[in-house]
């Protein structure tokens, strides 16, 4: 028939204190409104409510836009309302506040609204005022609007809905309704959501929670960079159970000191500058130097030609420090080994003088941080230094090859293989050595590491040496 | 491993449910002296009501949930904010709840009613919070559901409900904080 809307209060039951549920019918149609509004600042006058002939409790929405145009998001919002209306089933919207509670007793919190056959229940009070945040498009938390939550679910009736809660139906139809949502919020003019995140929505508009380093120093967590970083984590290094456990540390001690430095680089412009000049931009450019080390071992001259590159990059930006990398250099050794009084030697603004020592108080106690970033951005230093002193890319990559041979087969093993069986430790050491412990010399270090640990499972010890983990 | 040393490190210092006309506000004050900062979850994921104990329990977690969607409820369930606490630092947590709520129940048969769930007689609060030494990330790689379910290590505190006018009452009685006592000075 067309959209209802509940306007008398619906009647409580199961319990000494029962009575009527107000289930904020004006809050309806004003919602219902700002849909068929489209971001335009008027009212159409075609958009009505009369009483439902068959249920006085119910009013019957009207609405005729007229002809809409489909390629634009304001005619597809108003279109997909139309279609509502203009269905042969009814769909019954039902307003929610904050004394609501979904069947579980969750609360509005997690789940803003919901749907039983063609009703429609949702959180017209937009948390109690608190307002609710979402992720936007450049990654960004974005408000959203009671109005914004109802074309939702509107489009989820208009979808149909899959069933099972974790099936991949129910994931692309989330999708899809946020596409339609994204229609309103465009022609809106408001940043879209991103449909890739639909689970992320909670109330808090926006939540004014710090992040991770990189997303603070690149201004969102979508970001090149970040991006990069993230499709290195969940691409790549998630790929066995050997780097997810390795992962699963990294992560741990990361989480150590970034809280504290994302409070300084959020309340300091030139801090966080500098974190992104000489602390992230030096490591996104070394992990793509370690992955081209790790798909092309045997071709240095490739790892020489990409610290030439980082070079020239720097050279059409600004003149470089003389010394800057030797003392970036000196300055991640001294703090890796909790000493921030490296920093001293050159001039530092405060925000960055302190994001050093909350540095040195961490790194002696993140072994894996140390391994995973630090060693890692000295080699890039020292790479750097070398190449503004020679000029010569073959020496650089010859130089590099080597440092990360031995990097790699340094790699603190301790925590992962105390995680992981012996079995599926051959079998993912196998995988490793024909992606990351591709050269010889790296496997026979990590042997050696391994060999030096008491009790090594005899078959384990076997299949390490058929893989090449050889030890003297 | 890391969740036991949480559960360690980390306390409900305070927990103060207040009864003020027809809402119930709680505070829980967390204190984090774990060696790094934590997360929590810091707004009400969920309530749940003993009636005959008179307990509320309020869950800033996922944990215990059932979130298989097998009646004829759709919903879509949305991840958690977190919020870090420093170490060495507590954090308070603030939660307001109507008195009267409502309760969705749903039937096979695809329609549902509603249920009074009234809380005037509750006389404790108990509060479930989820904490973790790393933020909520969600991994496509895992279901949600699961996801959510078993994301922080859970600590938990209970104390008795009072009225506003007893609190008040409280603060203006012998014994009480050198603040109070100078603002009647």
């Amino acid at each position: 028939m067309t959209i209802k809307i509940r306007q008398t209060p619906y009647e409580r039951s199961g319990g000494a204190h029962v009575g009527p549920y107000t289930v904020f019918p004006d809050e309806v149609r004003a919602q219902l409104g700002v849909i068929a509004m489209a971001g335009s600042s008027e009212l159409p006058t075609t958009l009505g409510e009369d009483p439902d002939p068959a249920d006085p409790s119910f009013t019957v929405v009207s609405y005729d836009p007229g002809p809409q145009d489909a390629a634009t998001p304001a005619g597809r919002v108003r279109q997909l309302l139309k279609d509502l209306v203009d269905r042969s089933a009814s769909i019954n919207l039902f307003g929610l506040g904050p004394d609501f509670v979904w069947e579980d007793g969750s609360t509005l919190e997690g789940s803003a609204g919901g749907a039983i056959g063609t009703w429609i229940l949702y959180d017209t009070k937009n948390c109690d005022g608190d307002g609710r945040w979402v992720r936007g498009t450049d990654g960004n938390e974005v408000c959203t609007t009671s109005a914004g939550i109802l074309l939702h679910e509107m489009g989820h009736i208009y979808l149909h809905h899959p069933s099972g809660f974790d099936s991949g139906a129910l994931d692309a139809d989330e999708r899809a309704a946020v596409g339609i949502e994204n229609d309103l919020r465009e022609a809106q003019g408001l940043v879209k959501r991103d449909p890739n995140h639909w689970h992320e929505s909670s109330c808090g508009c926006p939540s004014d929670d710090c992040c991770i380093v990189a997303s603070v120093a690149t201004g969102s967590p979508y970001s090149t960079q970040v991006h990069r970083l993230r499709r290195i984590r969940d691409s790549e290094l998630r790929n066995t159970r050997f780097g997810h456990h390795m992962l699963d540390i990294l992560h741990n001690e990361y989480y150590s000191f970034s809280v504290p430095i994302c409070r300084v680089m959020v309340a300091d412009d030139q801090a966080k500058q500098n974190v992104s000049d000489w602390l992230l931009e030096p490591l996104m450019s070394v992990l793509q130097i370690a992955w081209t080390y790790a798909r092309q071992p045997d071709d240095p001259d490739q790892l020489g030609r990409l610290i030439a590159e980082d070079h020239q990059k720097r050279l059409g930006i600004e003149s470089e420090p003389r010394f800057a990398w030797d003392l970036l250099q000196i300055a991640l050794h001294q703090t890796a080994l909790g000493d921030s009084k490296a920093v001293e030697m050159v001039e530092l603004d405060p925000g960055t003088r302190r994001i050093y020592e909350i540095l040195a108080e961490s790194l002696p106690y993140c072994p894996h941080i140390r391994w995973g970033v630090v060693e890692l951005m000295q080699i890039y230093a020292r790479a750097r230094s070398r190449y503004q002193d020679t000029l010569d890319e073959q020496e650089v990559g010859l130089w590099l090859r080597d440092a990360l041979d031995e990097w790699l087969g340094g790699i603190p093993l301790d925590y992962v293989t105390a995680q992981m069986t012996p079995d599926d430790l051959a079998d993912d050491l196998q995988i490793l050595a024909s992606s990351l412990f591709v050269r010889p010399q790296v496997r026979r270090m990590l042997g050696q590491q391994l060999s030096g640990k008491t009790e090594l499972d005899p078959y384990l010890k076997m299949r390490l040496q058929k893989d090449g983990y050889t030890y003297d | 491993m890391i969740e036991q040393s949480l559960q360690k490190a980390v306390r409900i210092d305070a927990l103060k449910p207040i009864r003020a006309q027809e809402k119930l506000q709680v505070e829980v004050v967390v204190a984090n002296n774990h060696d790094q900062p934590v997360f929590v979850i810091d707004r009400v994921r969920r309530i749940q009501y003993d009636e005959g104990e008179g307990t509320l329990h309020l869950w800033f977690s996922d944990h215990r949930r059932d979130l298989e969607n097998k009646g004829p409820l759709k919903m879509e369930f949305s991840v958690p904010k977190v919020s870090a606490i420093d170490k060495g630092r507590s954090r308070t947590i603030k939660a307001q709840l109507p008195v009267q709520m409502t309760r969705l129940v749903t039937h096979a048969d695809g329609t549902f009613h509603l249920e009074a769930l009234d809380l005037t007689g509750a006389r404790q609060v108990a509060v479930h919070v989820a904490v973790d030494s790393v933020p909520f990330y969600r991994s496509q790689k895992i279901a949600l559901s699961k996801q959510l379910t078993g994301w922080g290590a859970e600590i938990e505190a209970r104390a008795d409900v009072q009225s506003a006018a007893a609190v008040e009452s409280s603060k203006e009685s012998p014994g009480q904080s050198s603040a109070s006592k100078a603002r009647r000075r």
